[in-house]
C-alpha cells in the first residue's frame, strides 16, 4: 500500500513537472520542470528494477539538463525570435495530430493485450548483464553508437569553434 | 523501513499505469514542440518525449522479463545526447551570427 | 555469443568504410586541416577499396551477422553499390565546389570525414536487421545530415535551415523511437524476424497499428514524404550545393531501403502462391497509397511556384518520393524491383541536375530559373546535359527516367492500383511544365553575358559521366533491372 503511494506521488511529480515544461513562460521554470521530471522517471526506472538505467540517467540527464538550464539563461531572450515554424505546420492541424495521438495511444492501452507475465520475477540487479551483452551481442550496437557519438561530437565542435577567418582578424 | 525489494513486490500498479505515464508524457511533450516557439523548450519538450519512450521500454522489459528493452534504452540515451549536442551546438551558431549581424550594423550606423 | 571474426568477411566494405572515416578525422587533425588533398584522398581511396571489396565477394547467399544485428544479402548488396558510387561521385564534385572549398576552407577535412560516415551509416541502414541497429544506424545518418546541412557556416540561412533540420528530426526519431518500443512490447523481439514471429500469433490491434504509422512518420520524415517534407526546401536551400546533391540522393534512398526491410522482413508474409500478404487487418496499404498520392501531388504543385533552380529540384525530389511510394504500396516483388531500379537511375539523374547547379554556382550569381537564360549558347555541352537530366526526371523517353517510371506505373496497375498510376502519369505531365521552364530559360531566352562560363573541367567530365548511364539505362535497361529483381529475390525467398 504505502509503495503505491510512493508510487504515485513519484509518478505525480512527473507528470506535474513535465506540464511545467510545457506551459511555463520561464526557460529557467522550464529546465527544473525537466529536471524534475527526468528525476521522476529515474524513481520509475528504480521502481522497475532498472538500477543502472537509473544511475545513468541521473548522471547523462541530470547533468545535460544543467547544462541546458546555464544555456537557457545566457541566451534564449535572443533566440527566441528564431521562428521555426513553417508555413505548412499549422497549429490546427498539428493540434488535431496531437489529439489523434492521444486518442490513439488510449485507445490502445484501454483495449490492447500486452504478452505480459502475470507473476513477475523478483528484481536482480542488472549491471552484469549490461555488461555481458555489450560485450557479446550488442558488441557491433555498441562500437557503432560510439562513432555516432564521436560525430556528434565533431559536429558540436565544427560549430562552436571560432572559424580561422575570424582568428586572423585578433592575431 | 521496508526496502527496495519489497517495495517493488507490494507494488499495485501494472503495465498499464507505467504506459499511461508514458503516454502522457509523450503527449505533453508532443504538445510542447507543437506550441512552444522557444527553441530551447521545444528542445526540452523532445527530451520529454524520448523519455517517455525509456519508460515504455523499461516497463515492457519487466513486464516481459526481457533485459534487451533495457540495451535499447542505453542506446536511446546515447541518440538523445548526440542530438541536443549537435542541436545546442547549431544554436549557439545562430546565436553568435545573431550577434556579430547586430554588431556590424551597429557599425554601419556609426560610421 | 554468435559474434565471431568470420563474420568480419562478410562486413568488409561497412568495416572499411567506417576505418575511412576515423582515418580522415585523423589525417585532417595530423595536417592541422591545412592539407585537404589528405582526407579527400583517404575518401576517395576508402570508397574505392570498399567498392572493389564489394564487387569481389558479392553475397550468395543471406548471412545474418555481428550478433544477428546487420544482414549481408543481395538487397544490401545492391544498396552497398549504389551508396558507395553516391559517395564517390559526391567526393568528386564537391572538391571543386566554391561553397566547400571557398570561403570556409577550414572545414573541408571535416566534410570528407562527414560524407565516409554518412555512406558508412547508410550502408549499415540498409542491412539492419534489429529494431536497435535501425535506430542506432538512423541517427548516425540523420545527425550527419544536421551538421553537413549547417556546413556552409558562412550563411546565416544555412544554420537557420539546419536547426530547422535537426528539431523537427529529432521530435521524428522520438516518433519513431516510440513506435519501436510498442513492436518490442507488442512481441518481445528486436529483431525483425522476432517481431514477425511474434506478431504472426495475432498480436494485433489498436497498438500495432499506432506503432506502424508512428515507425512511418520517423521514416517519412527522413525520406521527405508528405506531411513530413516539409524541411526539404529549406535545408537544400541552405546547404552547400554539393550537400544538396547527397541529401536528395543518398539518404533518402537509405530511408526507402531501411523502409523495404523493415517492412517486408517484420510485417509482411510470403503465402504459398508467392504473392505477399499482410501480417494483420491494418490497411496501410491504403494509408501509403494515399501518402504516396499526396506526396507526388504536392511537391509537384509546389514545384510549380518556385523560382529558384535548386527549390524546384527539391519539391521535384519530394514529387519523385511519391513516385517510389508507388512501387512500394502494391506488395509484389514487381513493385519492389521497379522500386530499386527507379532509386538507382533517380540518384544518377538528381545528382546529375544538382551537379550542375553546383557548377554554375562557381560562376554565376544566382540560382534563379532566369540566371540560366542563354546557358544553351554560352556552354552548349552543359545545357545539353542538364536538359537529358530534365526529360530523365520527367520520364519521356529514350532516357532512363522513362523506363523507371514505366516499371512503377505498371506494378501500380498490376496491382489494381489504377488511380494511382493514373494520377502519376498526371503529375508527370505536370512536372513537365516546370522542368521545361528550366529548359526553355537555356535554349530559348537570349543571354544578357555572351562568352564561355568557365566551368571546371573535373565537372564538365564528371557530368558527361552521370549522362552516360541516363542514356544508355534508357535504351539498354535489362541488365539493371535483373540486378534488381536478383537483389530482391533473397530478402523475399528468405523471408
Amino acid at each position: 500500500m504505502i509503495s503505491t503511494v510512493i508510487w504515485c506521488l513519484f509518478a505525480g511529480m512527473t507528470v506535474m513537472a513535465a506540464l511545467a515544461v510545457a506551459t511555463s513562460k520561464n526557460v529557467v521554470h522550464c529546465g527544473f520542470g525537466l529536471l524534475f521530471s527526468l528525476l521522476g522517471v529515474c524513481a520509475m526506472y528504480v521502481f522497475l528494477g532498472a538500477d543502472f538505467l537509473a544511475a545513468t540517467q541521473v548522471i547523462v540527464y541530470v547533468g545535460g539538463i544543467l547544462v541546458l538550464i546555464l544555456f537557457g539563461v545566457m541566451m534564449t531572450h535572443r533566440i527566441t525570435a528564431t521562428d521555426l515554424k513553417s508555413e505548412l505546420v499549422q497549429p490546427v492541424a498539428a493540434l488535431i495530430a496531437a489529439v489523434a495521438i492521444l486518442v490513439l495511444s488510449v485507445g490502445m492501452i484501454l483495449e490492447q493485450v500486452w504478452p505480459a507475465k502475470e507473476h513477475l520475477d523478483p528484481i536482480t540487479p542488472t549491471t552484469h548483464a549490461f555488461g555481458v551483452s555489450f560485450l557479446t551481442d550488442y558488441l557491433f550496437p555498441f562500437e557503432f553508437a560510439s562513432v555516432l557519438l564521436l560525430v556528434a561530437l565533431i559536429g558540436a565542435a565544427m560549430f562552436t569553434r571560432d572559424s580561422a577567418g575570424e582568428d586572423s582578424d585578433h592575431v | 523501513m521496508p526496502d527496495l525489494q519489497s517495495l517493488g513486490d507490494n507494488l499495485q500498479v501494472g503495465l498499464e499505469h507505467y504506459l499511461t505515464l508514458s503516454v502522457m508524457l509523450f503527449s505533453i511533450g508532443t504538445l510542447g514542440v507543437i506550441f512552444r516557439r522557444n527553441v530551447l523548450v521545444m528542445f526540452m519538450s523532445v527530451e520529454l518525449m524520448l523519455t517517455s519512450v525509456n519508460i515504455s521500454l523499461v516497463a515492457f522489459s519487466r513486464y516481459l522479463d526481457d533485459l534487451n528493452g533495457h540495451v535499447l534504452v542505453l542506446f536511446v540515451l546515447a541518440v538523445a545526447a548526440a542530438e541536443a549536442g549537435v542541436g545546442l551546438a547549431i544554436l549557439v551558431e545562430i546565436f553568435k551570427k545573431r550577434d556579430t549581424v547586430d554588431v556590424d550594423e551597429f557599425r554601419q550606423l556609426m560610421e | 555469443m554468435n559474434f565471431t571474426w568470420s563474420d568480419a568477411a562478410y562486413f568488409g566494405p561497412e568495416a572499411v568504410m567506417g576505418l575511412t572515416f576515423l582515418l580522415c578525422v585523423l589525417g585532417d587533425l595530423v595536417t592541422r586541416g591545412r592539407r585537404h588533398v589528405v582526407p579527400f584522398g583517404t575518401l576517395l581511396v576508402g570508397t574505392a577499396i570498399s567498392l572493389v571489396l564489394a564487387l569481389l565477394h558479392p553475397p550468395v547467399s543471406s548471412h545474418a551477422i555481428l550478433g544477428q544485428m546487420v544482414v549481408v544479402d543481395g538487397f544490401a548488396h545492391f544498396f552497398r553499390l549504389l551508396f558507395l558510387g553516391i559517395t564517390f561521385v559526391t567526393a568528386l564534385l564537391s572538391w571543386s565546389s566554391r561553397e566547400i572549398m571557398g570561403r570556409d576552407r577550414e572545414h573541408q577535412g571535416e566534410f570528407y570525414a562527414l560524407a565516409a560516415m554518412l555512406c558508412f551509416g547508410m550502408m549499415v541502414m540498409a542491412e539492419s536487421a534489429d529494431i536497435v541497429m535501425l535506430a542506432l544506424s538512423l541517427e548516425a545518418v540523420s545527425i550527419t545530415s544536421y551538421i553537413l546541412a549547417g556546413f556552409a557556416r558562412f550563411s546565416f540561412r544555412s544554420s537557420e535551415a539546419a536547426l530547422k533540420y535537426v528539431l523537427w528530426g529529432a521530435v521524428s526519431s522520438a516518433v519513431m523511437l516510440y513506435g519501436l518500443s510498442l513492436f518490442y512490447g507488442l512481441t518481445g523481439a528486436t529483431s525483425y524476424e522476432g517481431i514477425r514471429a511474434g506478431l504472426s500469433g495475432g498480436q494485433g490491434g489498436m497498438a500495432l497499428l499506432v506503432a506502424i504509422l508512428f515507425v512511418m512518420a520517423g521514416i517519412g520524415y527522413k525520406i521527405s514524404a508528405v506531411p513530413f517534407h516539409f524541411w526539404t526546401p529549406d535545408v537544400y536551400e541552405g546547404a552547400p550545393a554539393p550537400v544538396a546533391a547527397i541529401f536528395a540522393s543518398g539518404p533518402k534512398i537509405a530511408g526507402f531501403a531501411l523502409m523495404i526491410r523493415f517492412f517486408y522482413v517484420a510485417l509482411v508474409q510470403d503465402d504459398s502462391q508467392g504473392t505477399l500478404a499482410l501480417l494483420d487487418d491494418v490497411q496501410w496499404p491504403w494509408v501509403l497509397a494515399i501518402i504516396s498520392a499526396a506526396t507526388m501531388t504536392l511537391g509537384n504543385m509546389a514545384a510549380i511556384r518556385q523560382n529558384s533552380v535548386r527549390r524546384l529540384l527539391a519539391y521535384s525530389s519530394i514529387a519523385h518520393v511519391g513516385y517510389m511510394l508507388m512501387g512500394f504500396v502494391v506488395l509484389s516483388a514487381n513493385g519492389l524491383a521497379a522500386v530499386l531500379f527507379y532509386l538507382f537511375v533517380y540518384a544518377i539523374m538528381t545528382i546529375g541536375a544538382f551537379l550542375v547547379v553546383v557548377a554554375l554556382n562557381n560562376r554565376v550569381s544566382g540560382e534563379e530559373i532566369d540566371d540560366y537564360a542563354g546557358l544553351g549558347f554560352r556552354e552548349p555541352l552543359v545545357a545539353a546535359m542538364m536538359f537529358l537530366f530534365l526529360i530523365s526526371l520527367t520520364g519521356l523517353p529514350p532516357t532512363a527516367g522513362f523506363i523507371g517510371k514505366f516499371y512503377l506505373f505498371a506494378a501500380a496497375g498490376e496491382a489494381g492500383l489504377w488511380w494511382l498510376a493514373i494520377l502519376g502519369v498526371l503529375n508527370s505531365v505536370v512536372s513537365l511544365y516546370y522542368y521545361m521552364r528550366i529548359a526553355r530559360a537555356m535554349y530559348f531566352t537570349p543571354p544578357e553575358l555572351s562568352g564561355r562560363v568557365g566551368l571546371a573541367q573535373a565537372h564538365l567530365i564528371l557530368l558527361v559521366v552521370l549522362a552516360v548511364p541516363t542514356l544508355v539505362l534508357g535504351v539498354f535497361w535489362s541488365p539493371l533491372k535483373e540486378f534488381a529483381d536478383q537483389s530482391l529475390r533473397m530478402l523475399l525467398g528468405g523471408g
